[in-house]
């Protein structure tokens, strides 16, 4: 709900702003959209939230939000024993998880994931309707 | 206020637990396990007892390292599972310190499953375990668990003499009185050496189970169910169990074995399998592989199809390929409303306008979006999300409201499904808000997003 609202906040200011942009741009800022609307849905509690936040201070609420405590460097990474390979993909996946160890990382691709399919999910809606609206019309 | 807690009725767990009032009030000294024992069904409280109380169980044995893990809800379960199946025979607990006392100690040693959490693992086999004379069997596990729980219970002097006043009746601890005993050294301060076989030795974790197992006796179920029992039961066997438990305990650690319960603190208790080093390092590291697994087994709730994978290499695989492809898709979908904004003006109105009359961008941009159109249609469930959504944005219509209303108090997914109806004749109404409402206004979309906060 939170991120339907921001997202589609964020989706008309691109759509005022970038009317002379190329579509490759405009791709871009629409991505970048979902991905902090996803951040802000979940509220800073997520490592992966708060590495989104800090990356696009796109509205001046964030800017508030980016000022987030850094989680404290844990003594080492602590890779799983036998997928050290899969561990380092899914931290190069994950925005802000280069620093944690095995458990964390796994909570937070779960959460991770979670967001991302609903973020999906709401763009995918909101592609229909637009479909929607204008095949009738047609 | 303790008597409260003891008194524990059959609605909630089946049985029913009748505390003698007067044996409540001497519990005064103990107050965890009351809290535990009464409040033992209640998660959260599981875990103050477990963290609060100061099981000393073996009264300094810094040996044992049996860590109990403070779960409160699988503990809450297994006591109840083990009261539902134990035929509850005990009319009146011995509710005094000394009871407490043996509940702590029936806690210590039945930590069986804390680290994997498994509290409930063993629930079935409660029933079927009963073959003691004592009434409930209770698992191992569930002993353990409810072991673990009690074991915040402060370890105190036992009085083996209050005890045997709460009469018998019920308590049929299946601390295997008769079973395989423990041979406690220490009985002395219990003075009743018995067939306290609740052998909680903690050394001895028999089946390898994360249990706290009898020792070379017949460390079995029996155990496990005594001091499950014991919480039901009061006898002044069940007294000298729990003593002879705690006694194994302080023992074994002495002793060095495996399995060692120590005084609860506020980090993770595991009990040390048999067989294994109990040295802080593999047990930390025991820890954290459970915990890993443990994550890894909702991560494959998350993704589908995992449900048959089965290791934790392909299973980060399968994560990885989930994850990419969720922000493949996004990239994707980003992609097309990129191609689709310019003809859709979500607040001005003459694109909108535009588009509505001629649709000239419209069908340019269906035949782009038409083959996605069927797959699309399977997701109507976030249409009435998007509807809102973009009735947000205009934030002039009372069906929005509604919409919203009826979507924040029974959340989208269900609500959807009852909006859903109004999806053909909102794509109207969506559009006519669209062109005609002003400027989306963000401080408005904000304010409403606070008031839908979920």
């Amino acid at each position: 709900m939170i991120m339907a609202f921001h997202f589609l906040g964020a989706l008309s200011h691109i759509q005022k702003t970038t009317t002379h942009s190329t579509f490759v741009f405009r791709c871009h800022r629409i991505r970048c959209a979902a991905y902090t609307s996803m951040a802000l849905s979940t509220g800073a509690h997520s490592a992966w939230s708060r590495a989104l936040l800090r990356q696009k201070p796109r509205r001046g609420s964030l800017r508030k939000r980016t000022v987030i405590l850094q989680r404290p460097r844990k003594r080492a990474v602590r890779l799983e024993e036998d997928c050290q390979d899969g561990a380092d993909v899914l931290r190069r996946l994950v925005p802000g998880c280069d620093g944690m160890d095995s458990a964390e990382l796994l909570d937070e691709t779960a959460d991770y994931i979670r967001c991302l399919e609903e973020q999906v999910s709401l763009m995918r809606s909101i592609v229909n309707v637009i479909s929607l609206n204008f095949n009738p019309k047609s | 206020m303790k008597e409260n807690k003891f008194v524990l009725n059959s609605h909630g767990n089946g049985c029913e637990w009748q505390f003698n009032t007067a044996a409540m009030s001497q519990m005064s000294q103990s107050p965890y396990l009351s809290a535990s024992i009464g409040e033992g069904f209640s998660p959260g409280h599981w875990n103050h007892s477990t963290t609060t109380s100061t099981l000393n169980l073996g009264l300094g044995e810094s040996s044992a390292t049996v860590n109990s893990i403070p779960v409160g809800k699988p503990v809450a379960v297994s006591p109840r599972e083990m009261l539902l199946s134990t035929a509850p025979k005990l009319p009146h607990f011995p509710v005094d310190s000394t009871f407490i006392e043996r509940a702590a100690r029936f806690s210590c040693f039945g930590t069986g499953n804390f680290t994997g959490i498994n509290f409930f693992g063993s629930s079935p086999a409660m029933a079927s375990s009963n073959n003691e004379g004592f009434g409930a069997q209770i698992q191992k596990d569930d002993l353990s668990e409810n072991k673990a729980v009690l074991l915040p219970v402060d370890h105190e002097s036992f009085n083996g003499s209050s005890m045997k006043k709460q009469g018998d009746g019920n308590s049929q601890i299946s601390v295997s009185n008769g079973e395989s005993h423990v041979n406690f050294p220490e009985d002395g301060p219990e003075g009743n050496t018995g067939s306290t076989d609740v052998a909680l030795d903690s050394s001895s974790s028999d089946l390898g189970e994360n249990k706290r197992r009898k020792t070379a006796l017949d460390i079995d179920k029996d155990q496990v169910q005594g001091s499950l029992q014991f919480l039901s039961q009061t006898t002044t066997e069940n007294i000298q169990n729990e003593q002879k438990v705690e006694i194994s305990s302080k023992q074994s650690g002495k002793n060095g074995k495996d399995n060692s319960e120590v005084a609860k603190e506020d980090y993770v208790h595991i009990r040390a399998r048999r067989g294994q080093a109990t040295n802080s390092h593999s047990l930390a590291e025991r820890v954290r592989r459970e915990k890993i697994s443990e994550r890894m087994k909702c991560l494959q709730e998350l993704v589908p199809g995992c449900n048959k994978v089965t290791g934790k290499a392909v299973m980060l695989d399968e994560i990885i390929n989930y994850v990419q492809s969720l922000q493949r898709q996004v990239e994707f979908l980003s992609m097309k409303l990129a191609a689709v904004n310019p003809q859709l003006d979500f607040g001005g109105e003459g694109l909108l306008a535009k588009n509505l009359l001629h649709s000239h961008g419209g069908s340019s941009s269906a035949t782009r979006f038409s083959p996605e159109l069927m797959y699309l249609q399977a997701y109507p469930s976030q249409h009435t999300l998007v509807h809102t959504g973009i009735s947000a944005m205009a934030s002039q219509s009372d069906t929005f409201r509604r919409t919203i209303t009826t979507q924040s108090t029974s959340g989208y997914k269900e609500s959807s499904m009852q909006v859903q109806q109004m999806h053909i004749p909102w794509n109207e109404e969506l559009i006519m808000q669209m062109v005609y409402s002003a400027n989306p206004s963000n401080p408005h979309m904000d304010s409403k997003a606070d008031g839908f906060a979920i």
